[in-house]
């Protein structure tokens, strides 16, 4: 809940969520956003800067299915406007069709950061996961655990959250 | 549960240029004298409904209006022609019955923002039933989308029609149509040197830089932009 101290009782179910977390903000575009949204949308997390002096953004555009110019400008805008206040934003999830398509018409976002994915969005405005397991480490954890139950290999002697 | 649907998007179109209130009579009003019922009107009827709501329409509509209503009930037809139960409902599902309705142009009106989710949806919907991959499919669409946008802001709205073609070579043609004020430096937008504060030009030229051909024309009276992407 972005919005504790709203005063309006009725949540708005056309608003975009925007989540704060860990001194950044989370922006999830999904499905189809109109015109209105996505202004509603600037003022919202504009707002929220303020409010929670967010040093961070992370706009995820994973879950958009399509992206055109207009929408392109709306995020250029709001990237923009957020650097003025002083916050970074890291544009995220862009899938391979909608990049493919935004190269052949031309649009470059210039001035917007981009990052693959939410974790790499993350990282890029220096959150750092602490103890927690990359990737790989799960890879030859699972891995371990598979030879252990196939009883190749004897279970390891120390607990394994050592980390 | 197709009843009423026709006269339910006919009184959507109506109640563009008037009051709902006004659009209910004015419905009511025309059906009578033909003796057809609001709610077993079907597709075969929608001509002559069409040609009997042009001059009961006249006295609610603004002069200048008149000819953008005659092209939106128009273009009901248009989309009520596809020969398919669900057409009516101007939400042709393309996934049953493709195979059928697939050789038929469709027409969407654009005059809200719902109106162009609704037909960049179909346009990708349709690329995807013909077989179309991601990217192409993302192209239509996206094209579809800055021609809708364009048609909203600049034209007051305007028709998007979604042509498939499967022979000589399988390709998605669509034809943007508006009664706008016309494309300022066109040239100079197509060329890529123009760059408007408010974003408008970008949309057009990735339209042209995204399609494999593409066509426009415009003048004070409106604009027609047809383009294909080849599948």
């Amino acid at each position: 809940m972005s919005h504790p101290d709203s005063p309006l009782p009725s949540r708005d179910l056309s608003r975009i969520p925007i989540i704060p977390l860990w001194g950044q903000l989370i922006v999830p575009l999904q499905g189809d956003i109109t015109d209105a949204q996505a202004a509603q949308l600037c003022s919202d997390v504009l707002r929220d800067i303020q409010r929670t002096s967010a040093k961070g953004m992370v706009v995820d555009i994973s879950g958009l299915w399509l992206v055109d110019s207009h929408l392109c400008a709306v995020l250029a805008r709001l990237a923009a406007s957020a650097r003025l206040m002083g916050t970074r934003t890291v544009l995220c999830g862009m899938g391979a069709d909608v990049a493919l398509t935004l190269q052949s018409m031309g649009i470059q976002l210039d001035g917007v950061e981009t990052a693959l994915g939410l974790e790499e969005g993350l990282s890029l405005l220096g959150v750092r996961a602490v103890g927690a397991r990359t990737a790989e480490s799960e890879r030859e954890e699972a891995q371990r655990l598979a030879d252990e139950m196939l009883g190749i290999i004897a279970p390891p002697p120390m607990a394994r959250n050592v980390v | 549960m197709s009843r009423g649907v026709t006269s339910t998007q006919l009184l959507g179109v109506l109640q563009h240029f008037m009051t709902e209130t006004a659009a209910r009579l004015v419905l009511r009003g025309t059906l009578e004298p033909l003796r057809l019922s609001a709610d077993t009107l079907g597709a075969a009827e929608l001509p002559r409904v069409i040609e009997a709501l042009e001059p009961a329409t006249r006295h609610f509509v603004d002069p200048a209006r008149r000819p953008d209503l005659a092209a939106r009930l128009r273009a009901l037809t248009a989309t009520a022609t596809v020969p398919s139960g669900l057409s009516a409902a101007r939400e042709p599902t393309p996934a049953p019955a493709m195979t059928t309705m697939d050789a038929r142009p469709t027409t969407y009106l654009v005059r809200t923002e719902a109106d162009a989710s609704h037909a960049r949806l179909a346009a990708r919907a349709l690329c995807e039933s013909m077989g179309g991959r991601g990217y192409e499919c993302q192209k239509v669409a996206t094209a579809v989308s800055e021609l809708a946008r364009n048609q909203i802001s600049y034209a007051g709205g305007g028709t998007i029609q979604l042509i498939p073609v499967q022979t000589p070579r399988k390709l998605l043609r669509v034809r943007a149509e508006d009664q706008g004020r016309g494309i300022p430096e066109l040239e100079r937008v197509l060329s890529g040197t123009y760059r408007s504060k408010t974003g408008m030009g970008l949309g057009i030229l990735g339209v042209k830089r995204l399609a494999d051909r593409f066509e426009v024309k415009t003048g004070a009276t409106g604009t027609q932009v047809e383009f294909e992407v080849w599948l």
